[in-house]
């Protein structure tokens, strides 16, 4: 079968060659990720212009419409030949100019794509002129699927030029602050971690909450950023080099044993005790009641999912899920081993598939069987089960919170179902 | 300088070739990094939805491009050809193969030369509009699959540029195949929508052919120059454009155009593909009796007027159409304020400063997936129906 191709078994699984390797390309690599413009933007007080190929500047320009944030994005095409003949520059430079004049950003975003990354296009200099200008800062980023694998991914770097712009802020430690790093949409300040924090006197920044530029720089003063989903993880490392501040990557999770460790190392991290045991025993209560809603499920997992798809299986599997598929998009990451290890202690026929792989699609009838699918990527090969789309685009919590909200999001599609076509088509949930 | 805010750029060449091939069961490969075919899928095809693998990307990573592993490339293709069992591969180029100047045609022909299916190389860069990528994709496949040795039949037409980027959803062709089947035609192939080899195969022994967008020009030449087949150029919207069609599927040519006095003193301007936004016109001024309807398309009109082969025409050319893809052209247009009523993809909406009166028209080229479940017709009596409702409120 050709299935077979596109999936291994989780006891099989002990290197990175293991992994089912798409020889051509399926599914997206944003699948997994987010979208590097929208990513940049994350950055108050921002407007971005990306400069390339009609046929780069579309995607981009679909996903600013469907997620809105279209009104601080400019889109300038250029021809190849242009671009080889660097002939773009002055006309990236004018656009530039004309858009300061238009929209006075304090932070200027400029996007090329493959075509400048492969051609090694210097754009050193226009920085310069425009910044000593307009008296603003200007990151340059490249949205460069060409380096995913190989290199920190294209969002990994999107969010790493906030270190740009925070590199030349010397900020004074200040204790009691702390960032969290790796979130796009924000967490509430009514929130488990705001509570747990603010009862120990700790100030959270996190940059989806931030309104302005000056604001911002005032996470260059924090003791410890908190990163809480790998995206962050490159950004924490430069600051932690360049800024002198600490991370510790504690991530997102829906085990409740995981949650616990998490909160274990971040009390131990700074040296203060986090008695977190109320939303412990509350996060216990409330699943004890509602364990029947996955008892003997088949459930499938897929890596569009708020968080990260092993962890979640491990926990669904202890929530006493039968777990089937996971569906994820490149070999399991460092930090993903300690799940792997446990999902072949407790389900070694689990399968993983390769999202991306060109055979999946061919025979959707071996997911027929599932009942519950996590992800919107699971809810289109799995056509009959109840697709819960745990979406990072909808979702953002930490702690224990989010154990209940796995629950919360369950009880409401398995009693109202929302079609996997209708969270793509009308929801906007997987571009 | 084209910048872009409010509106989507269109799609490219190798979006257009893509949406010209899709349904053909054949394997179409985007020589790009990844992410360049799931563009296509996820925002701009909705037919992929848990269909069938017909478009994939090449993956491709920075290695692959710098040191040009060809031979690694050619290999995947032929292992997923063989064990998808399609009936053709397309290898459709992209800004990095334009970058690179990586020989395509020649990876083609190496991947031919290890199947026994055909290998088409679609010569798209990327910078281009879909449209011409169409274009290129429907030559390919004219000057590969035609079969040479035909005989005409009579009652026969081919339906060309039916691509889903300008048509939407297939069901927008109902109303064209019931006309043809009330002519007593025989449809012999749809380029676009609803094709098949075969019956492409076996295209040049239609009677007539009708364009029903721009992509489908180049085909109509080229059958005109190579089998002397001729096409009507534009397609009928209401009662009095759909009798014209019969008649002239009756054989009873008539090559004087609709007339009639136009009383209602109201500025329409249509936007959308050049093809679609004529026939339109024709209804808005002829059975309607709209004074002044102006076009404003994003691809070149020029080549509408000057085609070789055409037996009739719904396309009349104004001299206030505008050829523009500039965003704040555009913009400047759709706000004159003699302007009353515009017709166009709803994401032109966003442009609009100033009180119209609009009509949605979805436009997938323009606004990707947002509108494909949308609600609107714009061929033969529903399309003339749809239009109509708005001017009767």
């Amino acid at each position: 079968m050709l299935i077979e191709k596109s999936r291994i078994k989780v006891i099989c699984l002990n290197e990175k060659k293991d992994f089912p390797f798409a020889p051509l390309e399926a599914m997206g690599p944003n699948i997994s990720g987010w979208g590097v413009v929208e990513t940049t933007l994350l950055l108050p007080e921002s407007v971005c212009l990306m400069v390339g190929p009609l046929a780069c500047l579309r995607h981009s320009a679909f996903m600013a419409h469907a997620r809105d944030f279209f009104n601080r994005f400019y889109m300038l095409p250029i021809d190849e030949l242009d671009i080889v003949m660097a002939r773009h520059l002055r006309i990236i430079k004018n656009a530039i100019k004309e858009i300061i004049l238009e929209t006075s950003p304090k932070i200027f975003i400029l996007s090329s794509t493959c075509c400048d990354h492969i051609l090694g296009t210097d754009y050193k200099r226009i920085i310069q002129e425009i910044e000593e200008e307009f008296d603003i800062k200007l990151i340059y980023t490249v949205m460069a699927p060409l380096t995913i694998g190989q290199k920190p991914s294209p969002f990994e770097m999107a969010y790493s030029a906030l270190y740009e712009y925070l590199k030349k802020i010397i900020g004074k430690k200040v204790p009691s602050r702390l960032n969290i790093l790796g979130n796009f949409l924000p967490i509430t300040n009514t929130s488990e971690l705001y509570n747990l924090c603010n009862n120990l006197g700790l100030t959270i920044y996190q940059i989806p909450r931030i309104n302005t530029a000056e604001e911002l720089s005032l996470m260059t003063t924090a003791e410890l950023n908190i990163v809480i989903h790998p995206l962050g993880e490159i950004l924490a490392k430069k600051m932690k080099k360049g800024l002198g501040i600490p991370f510790l990557f504690v991530p997102v999770s829906y085990g409740l044993l995981e949650i616990e460790q998490n909160y274990k190392k971040l009390s131990e991290k700074l040296g203060k005790y986090i008695d977190y045991t109320p939303y412990k025993k509350e996060a216990h209560n409330y699943i004890a009641k509602r364990l029947n809603l996955l008892r003997d499920k088949k459930v499938a997992v897929g890596c569009s999912i708020y968080g990260n798809p092993f962890e979640l299986a491990d926990a669904l599997l202890e929530y006493g899920c039968d777990v089937k598929a996971i569906f994820c998009r490149n070999a399991p990451k460092l930090f993903e081993l300690q799940y792997i290890k446990r999902l072949k202690e407790k389900s070694p026929e689990t399968f993983i598939y390769n999202i991306s792989h060109p055979y999946l699609m061919e025979k959707l009838d071996v997911f027929d069987d599932i009942d519950i699918s996590f992800g919107v990527d699971a809810g289109i090969c799995c056509r009959n089960s109840v697709n819960v789309p745990l979406s990072r685009y909808k979702l953002q919590t930490y702690g224990f919170e989010n154990a209940i909200l796995l629950f919360k999001e369950i009880e409401k599609y398995v009693s109202t179902p929302i079609k996997n076509y209708d969270w793509i088509y009308k929801h906007n949930l997987l571009i | 300088m084209e910048l872009y805010h409010n509106l989507l750029p269109l799609p490219s060449g190798y979006f257009g070739a893509s949406s010209a091939l899709y349904n053909l069961n054949g394997l179409i490969i985007i020589y790009g990094p990844a992410g360049g075919a799931w563009h296509i899928n996820i925002e701009d095809e909705p037919r992929w939805y848990r269909n069938k693998t017909k478009l994939l990307g090449a993956g491709l990573l920075e290695m692959d491009v710098i040191l040009g592993r060809d031979t690694a490339f050619v290999d995947r293709i032929v292992e997923v050809a063989s064990d998808l069992k399609r009936s053709f591969v397309a290898i459709l180029g992209t800004p990095v193969s334009a970058i690179t100047g990586i020989d395509l045609k020649g990876i083609s022909k190496a991947v031919q030369k290890r199947l026994n299916i055909p290998v088409l190389y679609i010569n798209t860069i990327g910078s281009e509009d879909y449209c011409i990528g169409a274009k290129k994709a429907f030559l390919e496949l004219a000057k590969y699959f035609v079969d040479r040795e035909y005989i005409t039949e009579n009652k026969t037409i081919n339906i060309l540029g039916a691509i889903h980027l300008d048509i939407g959803r297939s069901s927008h062709l109902n109303p064209m195949l019931e006309l043809i089947q009330q002519c007593n035609f025989q449809i012999k192939s749809i380029w676009g929508i609803d094709s098949c080899i075969s019956k492409i195969k076996n295209c040049a022994g239609a009677e007539l052919n009708i364009v029903l967008t721009s992509s489908g020009l180049s085909v109509a030449k080229w059958m005109y120059n190579q089998f002397n087949v001729p096409y009507i150029l534009g397609f009928p919207v209401g009662k009095r454009a759909v009798e014209k069609f019969k008649r002239i599927l009756e054989g009873k040519y008539n090559y004087s155009n609709l007339t009639k006095t136009s009383k209602i003193d109201k500025k329409v301007l249509i936007v959308g593909e050049p093809v679609i936004s004529y026939s339109i016109k024709t209804f808005l001024k002829k059975e309607l009796g709209l004074k002044d309807v102006i076009v404003l398309s994003r691809t070149p009109i020029d080549e509408l007027f000057s085609a070789e082969g055409v037996i009739y025409s719904f396309l009349e050319k104004g001299g206030e159409d505008i050829y523009t893809s500039v965003e704040s052209e555009i913009s400047k247009v759709i706000n004159q304020d003699e302007i009353d009523i515009v017709i166009a993809d709803p994401y032109y909406r966003i442009l609009i400063k100033n009180k119209k009166i609009f009509i949605p028209l979805p436009h997938i080229a323009v606004s990707a997936r947002f509108y494909w479940d949308s609600s609107y017709e714009f061929i033969g009596l529903t399309g003339g129906e749809y239009l109509k409702q708005y001017f009767c409120n």
